[in-house]
């Protein structure tokens, strides 16, 4: 390997110092602990803001569902035809649910025992409360996984259905394509992120989506402007006899 | 298969015992019935004119098995098979009594399976072939060996039969 | 917190295909491509029609799916003709039209125009010149030319067939070469000996053969400009299987001079002899890699006959098929990830051409109504294997592509046709 000047555009060099400099700020910032939560967020939908609330009783319920999704979301998945699952890449919310001791010692010194009980009932509605509507915001994140899931399941199949591949295709190529819908479920644009190295398969990927031309898409607006209004679409051939 | 053999041989070998023993038997009853007998018997002589007409019967079946110049191979196998060791032994018996003579052995296959796999195996039929008549006593420069795979059938056609008689050495004198 | 800041500042460089909703698609039909290829226009009549031998030759390919011309609506001959919604109405992705005039010096021009039918564009546009005797290869060049810009592959629709053929009762051989249709038959040689085994140069101007003569069977190269025969082995025994390397400066082949079928290679120019292999079992039937460093090879050593390939360098010998009592006579197909063979699933099982997918290792069938196939050859291109088969009783050509997704017999000729060659690209 014979090393370009440092100012030549050709040089490998810049790139690598400053893959280099990204690769060891990556390292060091992994390497030391910090709180713990932050890492799984991705996304968080704008309308839900999810606490964590420990409770000095914590109800069986509460604490088990978050670790209940993948495996209810799976029972869902499993009936519809033979075709693999498919694969969505998680984007919501935290599966870890950790449980933060949060001490209730505020006590205000009053003279009459009905007010401090008052107080007390008030403080055990809130709680409710909060505990009701973190249940319900839990809910609606799975509702919406659910529905991402069953949408795509539609979308797949539906595909799977007209693709023609061509007699030259082989089972290990792969076309991505990147889709654009708007909230009708009509497709306005497809793109080939990634070629196969064979354009009659990328030609018949593309055919097959406007073969289709309008997907079902979700009612919830924000859930399609999160998901469905630029997606990709990963085309392999491998039932391909080659 | 070999127990078989050594049952029918031993049977045989028993059988022809007996027949000599008996023999003084059937010697005794052709002399008492002397008339009748000679007037039918006259082909049939004592123990000793027995073995003449053996060696000849001998000499005779020698010859028509020399007279037999084809050997058959099972499918895709090149051994000899018990059944055609006489004729072979007949043919090295008879290379080894005229050192003069020279065949040349010609290895043939049925049409099943590859042009040049079967080019292989009719040569290996056709030096199992050689082999034997050597182990049996003829001298190697009497014998040449050819391949001809299945490009020389016998009988044209597919079925198992046909096939069968394909699979072949065949010894040609020269 | 700042290196919690840090993170989320470098997480934000990574690709935001990460975030991205992505559906995988694993299965779809297989399914050839519908064109058309619509009569060309010439005022008068050809000896040779020219769309149709561009239909026969897509067709056999097993990539297309030709449309009847008596299905087409109308017969466009140029793009103003063409009026797209018929074609799609026909479900066609692809159209092809022509023009052909004839030129004052006896000579014909052909010009054509590939369309896609969908997005209503031009793919592919050209004229050629040529005399009525070349007409045959212009259809041909057209069949390329379709062909490698619609499927990406290099077309062989140009390329030549050797074959031997016998009469019935085997006393008459010749050794013939023809176009990959089995047009223009050209005998090279004729002889009262069987000739097996012929195997193409890979510039294209020799081909090697074998007589089985009445003394042994002999190796020969024929020079096909000038019809000189060389003899290259007479050796005790075999000599016989004979396979051009890629640089096309060596011969492997067959002899048992020392006591067994053995594969050796010679070197023509020196005639130099290396052997290869040293097994009491039979080893035949070599073939070369396309790197020159490797020969597959048919050897019984475990039994029965089975695939290998061995390092020429290293000598180093690996076994490739597992699965069938008998598999013999292996090609090379689709860019080395294939090989096609002489198969029988078990002893009595019929013999048939199978493919092995040396990715995934799996072995399967390509034919199923012909019987005793045999000595498979795969075009240059990868994609299509021609076999003798035998058929009603006789034996006859056949071709099938490496998908197993079609399958076409050669015109029937007098006589019994075996052992093809196909030849390679010629330019």
């Amino acid at each position: 390997m014979h090393f370009l000047p440092v100012a030549d555009p050709r040089s490998f060099s810049y790139p690598v110092l400053i893959a280099s400099f990204i690769v060891i700020c990556i390292i060091i910032s992994m390497s030391s602990s910090w709180i713990q939560n932050d890492i799984n967020i991705v996304q968080v939908p704008k309308t839900i803001s999810a606490r964590i609330v420990y409770i000095d009783k914590p109800k069986p319920n509460t604490a088990k569902k978050p670790v209940k999704k993948p495996e209810s979301k799976k029972a869902i998945v499993q009936p519809k035809k033979t075709a693999p699952k498919p694969k969505i890449i998680k984007n919501t919310e935290t599966t870890a649910v950790k449980q933060k001791p949060k001490a209730i010692n505020k006590r205000l010194p009053l003279p009459g025992a009905d007010l401090s009980k008052a107080l007390a009932e008030d403080e055990e509605q809130m709680k409710l409360s909060d505990l009701l509507n973190s249940e319900m915001q839990t809910l609606q994140a799975e509702k919406d996984q659910q529905a991402i899931a069953s949408y795509a399941s539609q979308i797949k199949l539906l595909i799977q259905s007209v693709w023609r591949f061509p007699p030259s295709a082989k089972h290990d190529q792969m076309v991505l394509l990147r889709i654009f819908m708007v909230p009708t479920g009509e497709v306005t644009e497809v793109q080939i992120v990634e070629s196969s190295g064979n354009t009659a398969l990328d030609r018949s990927a593309e055919k097959a989506v406007w073969r289709i031309a309008k997907f079902p898409v979700p009612k919830d607006a924000s859930l399609f402007e999160q998901q469905f209004r630029k997606f990709l679409i990963q085309l392999k051939p491998e039932n391909a006899r080659l | 298969m070999e127990l078989s053999k050594l049952l029918a041989v031993s049977m045989l070998s028993l059988a022809i015992a007996g027949c000599a023993s008996s023999g003084g038997t059937t010697d005794e009853a052709s002399n008492t019935d002397a008339s009748a007998a000679e007037s039918q018997t006259q082909g049939v002589p004592g123990s000793p004119d027995l073995d003449v007409v053996t060696e000849e019967q001998a000499a005779m079946a020698s010859n028509a098995m020399l007279e037999q110049t084809t050997v058959y191979f099972g499918y895709d196998r090149s051994e000899i098979r018990p059944e055609f060791k006489d004729l072979l032994n007949a043919h090295a018996g008879y290379l080894v009594a005229n050192p003069q003579a020279s065949i040349v052995l010609e290895g043939h296959c049925d049409e099943r399976g590859t042009v040049e796999y079967n080019l292989a195996l009719g040569e290996r039929r056709a030096d199992t072939v050689k082999r034997y008549l050597i182990v049996q006593g003829a001298n190697p420069s009497q014998i040449e060996s050819v391949s001809f795979g299945e490009e020389r059938p016998a009988m044209m056609g597919s079925d198992d039969s046909v096939m069968s008689k394909n699979r072949r050495a065949e010894i040609k004198y020269q | 917190m700042i290196k919690r800041y840090i993170f989320l500042l470098l997480m934000s460089f990574c690709v935001s295909t990460q975030a991205e909703l992505t559906i995988e698609i694993t299965q779809g039909i297989a399914s050839s491509i519908p064109i058309s290829v619509v009569p060309f226009k010439f005022e008068g009549s050809l000896k040779d029609n020219m769309d149709q031998i561009v239909r026969s030759d897509l067709e056999r390919s097993g990539h297309f799916t030709l449309l009847a011309p008596d299905d087409m609506l109308s017969l466009p001959a140029t793009e103003d003709d063409i009026y797209f919604t018929d074609w799609r109405l026909l479900k066609q992705d692809y159209i092809v039209v022509g023009t052909v005039k004839s030129l004052p010096n006896k000579q014909y021009q052909i010009r054509y125009q590939l369309f896609d039918v969908f997005s209503e564009t031009e793919l592919l546009t050209q004229t050629l010149t040529g005399s009525a005797s070349q007409l045959r290869d212009i259809a041909h060049r057209i069949s390329d030319a379709v062909y490698e810009q619609l499927t990406g592959i290099r077309g062989a629709f140009s390329t030549k067939i050797a074959y031997v053929t016998t009469n019935p009762q085997r006393t008459a051989f010749s050794l013939s070469i023809a176009d990959s249709d089995g047009a223009r038959e050209k005998t090279v040689l004729t002889s009262k000996f069987s000739i097996i085994s012929p195997s193409w140069s890979p510039d294209g101007k020799r081909l090697a053969y074998v007589l089985i003569e009445d003394d042994g069977s002999r190796v020969y190269i024929q020079h096909l400009e000038t019809g000189k025969k060389e003899l290259i082995s007479a050796q005790k025994g075999i000599n016989s299987a004979p396979s051009f390397s890629p640089d096309g400066k060596k011969l492997a082949l067959v002899l048992s001079k020392d006591g067994n079928p053995e594969i050796y290679v010679v070197e023509l120019a020196t005639k130099n002899w290396t052997r290869v292999t040293s097994h009491y079992a039979i080893d035949t039937e070599p073939n070369w890699m396309p790197d020159g460093e490797h020969l597959i090879f048919t050897s019984g050593r475990t039994g029965n006959p089975q695939i290998y390939r061995v390092n020429l360098t290293s000598g180093y010998i690996e076994r490739l098929t597992f699965e069938g009592s008998y598999n013999a006579r292996a090609r090379l197909a689709q860019d080395g990830r294939f090989l096609v063979l002489v198969h029988q699933a078990n002893k009595g099982a019929p013999f048939r051409i199978a493919s092995l997918d040396l990715m995934r290792g799996l072995l399967k069938s390509l034919t199923s109504d012909t019987q005793l196939d045999e000595s498979p050859s795969v075009s240059p291109n990868g994609v299509m294997v021609m076999y003798a088969a035998k058929y009603n009783g006789r034996s006859i050509l056949a071709a099938v592509s490496v998908a197993g997704d079609v399958r076409f017999l050669l015109p029937s000729k007098n006589g019994d046709v075996r052992e093809p060659a196909w030849g390679p690209y010629l330019n």
